[in-house]
């Protein structure tokens, strides 16, 4: 019978419309409103889940983000893994699993871990499974261990954004207290944001007070009030998860599973805390069984969903809370077998309720009994004595009441043990922030909202704004002295009897115990040792527990023991959310002004350095990617080619002491370079090591132009600026970053100059006028340009520099013109070949920054007579260690056809995998019909011609070292 | 997160800064005879307190300036920022 356990009126949940979704394969019937644990308990289902241990069986024992018990998977297009299921609303054809169990929660194959549960203790996969043992034990664990699959779908159809939000004042919590907060800051007018993990703020009509008709319409004219300010932003199902530096709140906004997700970063001037408060539970031996809840779960799932999952009712408490739960569950009709009180001034607490009901004061559970469904409990008097056998199928406990620490914690602030309370409640404050309500320790209704008004009026006059005073009206609502006498465990020692302090983490008291024994006798030790408190649910329900025990067991204070530091996130986040939020528009690719040119011709575009998304070659039909490589690198060496260069790295540097500066910063001497010609140059870390390679041209005096790598454009303008600020403010230097001003298209190929002289400009292209490393200013075809001979090819070849709303005209031009000699555009691909022929460096490849200009062969770039520059100190002093350097080297194979993947370590022999060195680069030299690679090798310059080891994923392939340069050694190509 | 409050630009969101490392002396003009324990000490030992110390940071997407930003990291708290050549 569906929904055999629900009540035939009441709750917010909507009877008319049903809804099915499936459990483990089977299909559940429940209603609109239904979340997953509350369709499951209304159905009779008890073992929802099996624990992560020693896969007990478990049930439902919350109804809100505290849950311990049921985790559940989600699965499908929208999967998501181990969610509580108390916090998923149902919806028709949703399809759950519970985790930790296979083959299903009731017939489950890890159950064999129970009973060899007593060889398993804390600490036991650290002791026994490491090596050798481990890779035998490894299948196994994994198999068992683990929390929920990977969802199925490669990509979720959710969506993930972020949003920055800035207010005076933050409330973070819907309750009465939240809500008076809210209403009181808003009333000042400045930005208020106010953040509630419900459907509403102040939605949890499961209290008591919401049946007082005056409370109720108190609380509507608040919340009209408050919607009407324009003020205040209200977040709903929105949940506060971190507290950061500096007052920042970061709060997750969800509309459900698989719908649009929000990850809030919300930076307020002043935070009012309201988070309320969480039960937890009481411990006594197999305190796990399904059909065991938490009172205040049960009140929820009485008044929200009209479900009480049971027929024999009984309510084990050492508070006197219980009593509202007490009175509902007979309101509602249902008995209740008996009260189970650890108080012995319990008794006059339930004199007023009807009916009669056994009342077990100054009694103590010592044990429940059950597997699958509790089927009752020994209760015994406190003090010792006969005691009795209880047969009941639900079990609800209040173990007392703990304000929700959790953000107070990751704001920095302090906490202390309240001997009334029984519990930890918020001290003093780090950041600017204030906690009111049930947070602060003030339990009663119309205490918390006094607490509210009184703290609220006094920050408001601290930090000299004014606000209306609120009216609060006479409640009409007994006011019950909260009573609670603290009790953190009871029943039997006994091994075989497991009492579960933290359920989620199969965390027992034996555990605890044996951690203290083992001389772990910090609380954040025994977190670690033990596991208590981790976890998706962070120890919500176990941890006061927890230090109420070590209290007992080592005679601390509750003060002297405290409480295990709450982390960040208060419950789970999911990893879209945190993922996805800076993406595109913090750091956007880049695109070239031809990229519509290059799309409609073939380019095949990623990224390629400093977020540039260009072509990396150009596909023509029925071509393959290699094709189109050694197409395009036959055209720069035979022919002619046009290459999109605009990435190119490029700063200007002006002032009275630019060439100063510059020396400093390159190995090269800067001040003889000769008006509109450029010399190549390093520039070293101060650490010894290259950072980057280009050209430094003198445009005039006090003037020079930087040509650098693409791709450490960020970095090498940090260095630059750092030393320019940090080291030589005193010199007279302006640095400009021209990277997006300059744009080029770079024309090479033995018939660059014939085919460029055919162009109307002013400049003087004869090799005679225009040597090598000269650079020039004026007009190419009517567009103003500057054109550089700088080749990172190996070939005869022109950098045409133009304005960026020049380069599509200019583009446009040149190969049309070009198509006479067969012009071919390449691509960075193409391009990397054509360098590795040529054996120059490549940023990421050969330099890994790790190496120095006289590994790679560049001793001659460094000025002999140089005194200083950044990088010579350190490059000095690590040269005189006399071990073996890794030195830039060509690699090549008796066979043509053999590569040496990118990557891949040489070896000293087959025997001796000892790694000397590795490959830099690989490609495939379509002009020497063979596959060249460069490597570093140690000592590698003195080792030419010797055979060396290249381990392969298929073995060990020899090669003979080379001279780091297969095309064009003498560099006439270069020069002509 | 923090919030750097430049000088020049007012309170901004760090994503505007990159952090440059920590503060370390000027580099000493005199390098190429500096003695090896002192340039030892200038490249490879900074400082690194927990609680109060300085910081290089650049308001790269902001005004360009570089700032010397005074922030304990136990709390960061940042507790002055100053433009970083100003002497």
């Amino acid at each position: 019978m569906p929904n055999k356990y629900r009540l035939a009126t009441g709750g917010t949940i909507d009877r008319k419309v049903p809804i099915k979704f499936t459990f483990n394969g089977k299909t559940i019937e429940g209603c609109l409103g239904d979340t997953v644990a509350s369709a499951l308990l209304s159905n009779g289902i008890n073992t929802t889940g099996r624990s992560f241990k020693y896969h007990r069986p478990r049930g439902i024992v919350s109804a809100g983000l505290e849950e311990a018990g049921t985790f559940i998977e989600v699965m499908g297009r929208k999967g998501t893994s181990a969610v509580p299921a108390t916090i998923v609303p149902i919806e028709e054809g949703l399809r759950i699993k519970s985790i930790n169990c296979w083959p299903n929660p009731n017939i489950d194959f890890g159950q064999v871990l129970q009973m060899i549960s007593p060889l398993i203790p804390s600490g036991f996969y650290y002791k026994t499974f490491f090596k050798p043992q481990w890779k035998i034990f490894e299948p196994f664990i994994r198999k068992i261990a683990g929390l929920a699959d990977i969802p199925e779908s490669e990509i979720s159809p959710t969506t993930y954004d972020s949003r920055d939000a800035h207010c005076e004042f933050l409330v973070i919590g819907g309750g009465i207290a939240g809500l008076v907060a809210a209403l009181m800051t808003a009333r000042t007018g400045k930005r208020v944001v106010f953040v509630d993990n419900h459907m509403e703020p102040f939605g949890n009509w499961s209290l008591p007070v919401n049946e007082n008709a005056s409370i109720r319409q108190w609380v509507r004219t608040l919340k009209d009030e408050l919607n009407g300010y324009s003020n205040v932003r209200i977040l709903t199902k929105t949940m506060a998860w971190g507290y950061r530096e500096q007052n920042l709140v970061l709060a997750h906004e969800t509309n459900g599973i698989g719908q649009s997700e929000l990850v809030w970063r919300i930076r307020s001037s002043n935070v009012i805390m309201s988070t309320g408060c969480t039960e937890r539970g009481l411990v006594f031996p197999h305190n796990d069984r399904p059909g065991i809840m938490l009172a205040s779960g049960l009140l929820n799932y009485c008044n929200n969903y009209a479900v009480i999952p049971g027929d024999r009712v009984i309510l084990y408490t050492n508070n006197n809370s219980i009593k509202v739960l007490a009175k509902t569950i007979l309101e509602k009709g249902k008995e209740i077998v008996a009260i189970v009180d650890t108080r012995e001034e319990g008794l006059s607490d339930y004199s007023n309720l009807p009916g009669n009901i056994n009342i077990y004061s100054g009694h103590q559970v010592n044990k429940a009994s059950g597997w699958n469904r509790l089927r009752g409990v020994i209760a015994s008097p406190v003090m010792g004595g006969k005691s009795v056998t209880l047969r009941c199928d639900l079990l609800a406990v209040s173990g007392g009441w703990n304000p929700n620490l959790q953000l107070w914690f990751q704001s920095g602030g302090s906490f202390s043990y309240d001997n009334e309370l029984a519990t930890f409640v918020p001290a003093n404050s780090v950041q600017d922030v204030i906690t009111v309500g049930s947070l602060a320790g003030k339990f009663g209704f119309v205490e918390k909202i006094n607490d509210a008004v009184q703290k609220i009026s006094d920050l408001i006059t601290t930090v000299g704004l004014s606000t209306e005073l609120l009216q609060i009206p006479e409640f009409d609502i007994p006011e019950d002295e909260y009573s609670i006498n603290p009790y953190w465990e009871s029943g039997s020692g006994d091994a075989g009897s497991k009492s579960f302090v933290d359920l989620l983490n199969d965390v027992t008291l034996a555990d605890i115990k044996l951690a203290l024994r083992e001389g772990y006798d910090d609380i954040e030790l025994v977190k670690r040792y033990t596991t208590l408190g981790m976890g998706l649910d962070q120890g919500k329900t176990g941890n006061v527990n927890a230090s109420g025990i070590i209290s007992n067991i080592t005679g601390k204070t509750l003060d002297e023991v405290g409480l295990i530091k709450y982390r960040s996130p208060v419950s789970p986040v999911s990893f879209g959310v945190l993922g996805k939020p800076e993406g595109d528009i913090v750091k956007p690719y880049k695109t070239t002004p031809i990229t519509k040119w290059n799309r409609e011709n073939g380019a095949v575009l990623y990224e390629a350095g400093a977020n540039w998304r260009r072509p990396g070659y150009y596909l023509l039909r029925n071509e393959s990617m290699m094709d189109a490589i050694n197409r395009e690198t036959l055209a720069v060496r035979t022919g002619l080619a046009i290459y999109d260069g605009s990435p190119l790295a490029t700063f200007e540097v002006k002032g009275k002491d630019a060439a100063r500066f510059l020396e400093l910063m390159f190995t090269i001497p800067i001040q003889d370079i000769h008006m509109g010609m450029g010399r190549y140059g390093l520039m070293l870390t101060e650490e010894g090591f290259i950072l980057d390679d280009g050209v430094c041209f003198t445009m005039a005096e006090n003037w020079y132009q930087l040509s650098l790598s693409t791709g450490n454009v960020d970095l090498v303008h940090q260095h630059l600026e750092k030393h320019l600020k940090c080291d030589f403010a005193h010199m007279d230097v302006s640095l400009t970053n021209l990277t997006l001003q300059w744009m080029n298209a770079t024309v090479c190929g033995p018939e660059a100059r014939t085919f460029l002289q055919e162009f109307d400009t002013d400049i003087d292209l004869s090799s005679e006028a225009f040597p090598f490393m000269a650079i020039r200013d004026g007009e190419f075809n009517g567009i103003p340009a500057r054109i550089a001979r700088v080749s990172f090819t190996g070939e005869l070849s022109f950098e045409i520099n133009v304005r960026p709303r020049d380069l599509e005209q200019l583009w446009g031009i040149l190969v049309k013109r070009g198509n006479n000699y067969g012009i071919t555009p390449i691509g960075s691909e193409t391009n990397h070949v054509l360098r590795v022929e040529k054996g120059f460096i490549s940023l990421g490849h050969e330099v890994d920054g790790k190496i120095d200009p006289i590994d790679l062969g560049l001793g001659w770039v460094i000025g002999k007579g140089k005194k200083d520059f950044i990088g010579k100190r350190a490059m000095e002093l690590n040269r005189t260690s006399k071990l073996p350097r890794k030195e830039l080297v060509g690699l090549v194979s008796r066979y043509p056809n053999i590569q040496f993947a990118e990557g891949t370590p040489l070896v000293a022999s087959e025997d001796h995998l000892f790694v000397e060195g590795h490959v830099t680069a690989s490609v495939w030299s379509e002009i020497n019909q063979q596959y060249v690679a460069l490597a570093l090798l140690d000592d590698g310059r003195s080792r030419m011609g010797e055979k060396v080891n290249v381990r392969n994923l298929n073995g060990i392939e020899p090669a003979e070292v080379a001279k780091p340069c297969f095309y064009d050694p003498e560099g006439t190509k270069l020069r002509s | 997160m923090l919030i750097i409050d430049c000088p020049f630009c007012g309170p901004r969101d760090e994503r505007e800064f990159e952090y440059c490392g920590p503060y370390r002396e000027r580099r000493p003009d005199n390098m190429d005879n500096l003695s090896e324990s002192d340039f030892i000490d200038y490249l490879l030992v900074p400082e690194n307190p927990e609680g109060v110390g300085q910081e290089f940071w650049w308001h790269k997407r902001g005004c360009g300036e570089w700032l010397l930003v005074v922030r304990d990291t136990r709390t960061h708290q940042i507790l002055s920022t100053v433009e970083a050549d100003a002497e």
